[in-house]
């Protein structure tokens, strides 16, 4: 219903106490901490928090084992399951959730080590058995080929393509012996011996041939004997292996314990980043922020009882600060809210829409899904969402905002008579039979939703002083834009006439009023006229009431139509009621969504257009941020 | 006219051609720009699916509007029963009345797509300003929506005899 006003608080206490004040604020999630005024700032020294970088690395740590955790959890978890609920006072308790979580923690660590140890040996063996492969056939061990008295022993690969040329070669040396192991895509195995005379000469020779030596150096037994070895280590790891991912998977049925601490963690580090943003002396510490005016009483009695030695001021915003924005409205309207926030937060000085802009939404989006079926379909599943899932924030906003429409779509659905597609007798009049008398609805709902913006706009400029701006700019207006149609009705057309007329002439003398010469008053009064057809376009643009809610209509009829011409055989009859389902579904979801952002942008352009003043800075109380684990509340809020 | 060809059915049936065909090609397109824009975003950040996916689905009304029209059609001039008579005059009102459908409903679903592809790399930097990203690609419907309701005028007026 309005924008709260906000308070800013100071809380001077003993350095001692700091902890507790940021717990208790924490548990109250009713404030915002900012940077501290620059002058009290001056006079106190800030020491870094060597605790958080700790924190962060720990957090970090946690992380990485939840990822590993998560590859290997097996346990599906269905949709449907609740996050686990933990108190505030479990949640605090860091030790203790330590000592649950640091067991798996280290676990998982292990196992993440000696995985990646494996990996590692693995790719080794393979690129070991790789090279082998080519010697296979090389019945000699490998400690047998080292040099002897008169003798060298070479092992290598030498390129393919050039290998003919080499071997041509190499004839020509004395006491050179070649032997072709192994013939490979592009390169070729050779086992060389020679005499130690040639050997340099050959070492020359080869290096022209990119002759690249065998690193076997050390290896023992034949390459036989080497492959199976490593066959059988690579089997052995393999085990091993399946084994450690049997010992992950079945601890990570207690990630649990390890999400609880992440949130806890995370939390301890949040409260800690806003213990940095306070000043400190020695002994004292100040700190300041926002807290809705409401809370003040509230605030100051659950801080005081926890801690006697504290001092609590409340100031109000300065004329500069940028202060959060914080609304209240009823249950009812709160589901509208994600819709302007979606837009943009009202600025903290500006007009809260929401209380207005509800009805409207409520009924701009009836009449464009606008089907009694639908309407009770949607809402049941949306409640039933709301219960089962329990989604929070700006989620449950969003479905309770679909639940509550589906009221208005059956009860626009009943009022033009359509029902799954089937048109029975309306309660008002059918829009497929009667076209421009829906136009006409759609014009007439339009007009008051126009009119509604700017008495707002009128509203807030009479609060602030202006009386003078709302007349000219928007009570002129209003006789302008309602005498205009008048003026084609016979009845009314001879007063009509002179109404706008006198409105007219009032807005070419007036809207140049800014300008400084006569000139310019005169020429942008003139030009002011041109935002008629402004006002006209907006009155227009409410047609896709009727048309998208035509789209439902006729798209729902013609899902009957196609399913009806199926019916006749078993057979058919099975496809009939697959059409009839799977088409209605399909339309209920295209239509929602249509329906949903046509009935926003209504009230983003059309609606806010006329008055709202957007940019309002969203109210970020310091209060426990979890994303595995739900808080039992305990205090209860005053 | 009446000789080999009973022309004025099928200029209507042509109209109504045009209109789901027409329309639906355009969304098609429109869907799929979208869908290029959404599948780039998603391969950096999955859980914007339902972000983007809601974005990429705006272009695809245009396609429906154009079946509703072709729809209308079809029932005007009776051809999922009996067949109306329906002279060439009217058979060429019906064919221009799918017009506006058919020809903006093609443009403005690419253009919308483009918007709507637009909106969803604004996701990718900022996914909490998805509300304005939704109004610029809504702001190209609205002509859709217009041209949807002059084609339904327009075959609604036509009286057949």
């Amino acid at each position: 219903m309005a924008i709260l006003p906000m308070n800013k608080m100071t809380l001077i206490g003993l350095e001692s106490d700091k902890n507790c004040v940021l717990k208790t604020l924490q548990a109250m999630s009713a404030f915002e901490l900012i940077e501290v005024d620059e002058q009290i700032k001056e006079k106190c020294n800030n020491e870094i928090d060597a605790n958080i970088s700790a924190i962060e690395l720990e957090l970090a740590d946690v992380k990485t084992c939840l990822e590993f955790l998560k590859k290997y959890n097996n346990v599906k978890k269905s949709i449907l399951a609740q996050k686990p609920e933990y108190t505030e006072i479990e949640l605090n308790a860091l030790d203790k959730l330590k000592a649950e979580a640091m067991p798996i923690i280290e676990k998982a660590q292990g196992y993440e080590s000696q995985l990646s140890d494996q990996k590692s040996r693995v790719t080794y063996l393979n690129s070991m058995h790789m090279q082998l492969e080519s010697w296979r056939t090389l019945d000699v061990p490998f400690e047998d080929i080292k040099p002897t008295k008169n003798c060298r022993f070479l092992l290598g690969y030498l390129d393919l393509k050039q290998s003919e040329e080499f071997f041509e070669k190499v004839k020509e040396f004395d006491g050179v012996y070649t032997e072709q192991i192994c013939i490979e895509k592009d390169r070729i195995a050779v086992f060389i011996a020679c005499m130690n005379d040639s050997y340099d000469e050959l070492l020359t020779e080869l290096k022209m041939y990119s002759w690249q030596e065998a690193p076997f150096i050390g290896l023992t037994g034949t390459a036989q004997h080497q492959l199976d070895t490593i066959e059988a280590e690579l089997k052995m790891i393999e085990a091993m292996k399946q084994e450690v991912e049997e010992q992950a998977t079945a601890i990570s049925r207690f990630s649990e314990k390890v999400e609880a601490y992440y949130d806890a963690l995370n939390n301890e580090l949040s409260k800690r980043v806003t213990a940095y943003k306070t000043v400190a002396t020695q002994k004292a510490f100040v700190m300041q922020g926002w807290v809705v005016e409401d809370d003040k009483a509230f605030i100051q009695d659950v801080l005081l009882k926890d801690i006697p030695d504290l001092y609590i001021g409340f100031a109000e915003p300065g004329e500069d600060e940028i202060v959060p924005t914080v609304l209240k409205n009823p249950k009812l309207v709160q589901p509208f809210e994600a819709v302007t926030d979606l837009y943009s937060k009202p600025s903290a000085s500006g007009f809260d829409p929401n209380f207005i802009m509800a009805p409207f939404y409520f009924i701009f989006f009836g009449m464009m899904v606008s089907d009694a079926g639908y309407g009770i379909l949607i809402s049941i599943a949306a409640t039933a969402m709301l219960m089962v899932l329990k989604p929070v924030g700006m989620m449950k906003k969003l479905v309770s905002l679909i639940a509550i429409c589906g009221v208005s779509t059956f009860i626009w659905g009943a009022l033009y008579g359509g029902w799954f597609g089937v048109t029975l007798p309306p309660l008002w009049f059918n829009p497929l039979q009667q076209p421009i008398m829906m136009l006409a609805v759609c014009f007439a709902f339009g007009a008051v939703h126009i009119f509604v913006g700017m008495g707002i706009n009128a509203y807030m400029s009479i609060k602030r002083g202006h009386v003078l701006d709302a007349i000219l700019d928007q009570f002129v207006w209003f006789i302008m834009i309602i005498s205009l149609p008048l003026m084609a009705l016979p009845e009314t057309a001879p007063i009509a006439k002179w109404t706008a007329i006198a409105s007219a002439v009032c807005l070419v003398l007036t809207q140049g009023r800014q300008q400084k010469t006569i000139i310019k008053k005169f020429t942008s009064g003139l030009l002011s006229l041109y935002n008629i057809t402004g006002y006209l376009s907006d009155i227009l643009s409410y047609s896709r009431l009727f048309a998208l809610g035509l789209a439902t209509g006729v798209i729902a009829m013609v899902v009957n139509t196609v399913a009806g011409m199926m019916a006749g055989s078993i057979i058919g009859d099975i496809f009939m009621v697959a059409i009839l389902i799977g088409g209605h579904l399909f339309n209920i979801a295209i239509n929602v969504l249509g329906a949903y952002v046509h009935a926003s942008r209504l009230q983003y352009i059309e609606f806010f257009g006329k008055f709202y003043e957007s940019g309002g800075v969203e109210f970020k109380p310091l209060s426990y941020k979890t994303k595995y684990i739900k808080i039992k509340k305990q205090v209860s809020e005053g | 006219m009446e000789g080999l060809f009973n022309f004025g059915p099928i200029l209507a049936v042509c109209g109504a051609a045009l209109a789901v065909g027409l329309a639906g090609v355009g969304s098609a397109i429109g869907v799929g720009l979208a869908g290029e824009a959404a599948a780039g975003v998603v391969s950096e950040n999955p859980e914007r699916f339902g972000q983007t996916l809601l974005l990429q689905a705006l272009p695809g009304t245009q396609g429906i509007y154009g079946l509703l029209i072709g729809f209308i059609v079809m029932l005007k001039i009776g051809i999922l029963g009996t067949l109306a008579t329906i002279t060439p005059t009217q058979g060429f009102m019906i064919l221009f009345a799918c017009l506006p459908i058919g020809i903006v409903g093609l443009l403005s679903a690419i253009a919308q797509g483009k918007a709507a592809a637009a909106g969803i790399a604004l996701i990718a930097k900022r996914p909490e300003e998805q509300g304005k990203a939704v109004t610029f690609a809504v702001l190209v419907e609205t002509y859709a929506v217009l041209s949807l309701l002059a084609s339904f005028l327009l075959v609604n007026g036509i009286q057949l005899g």
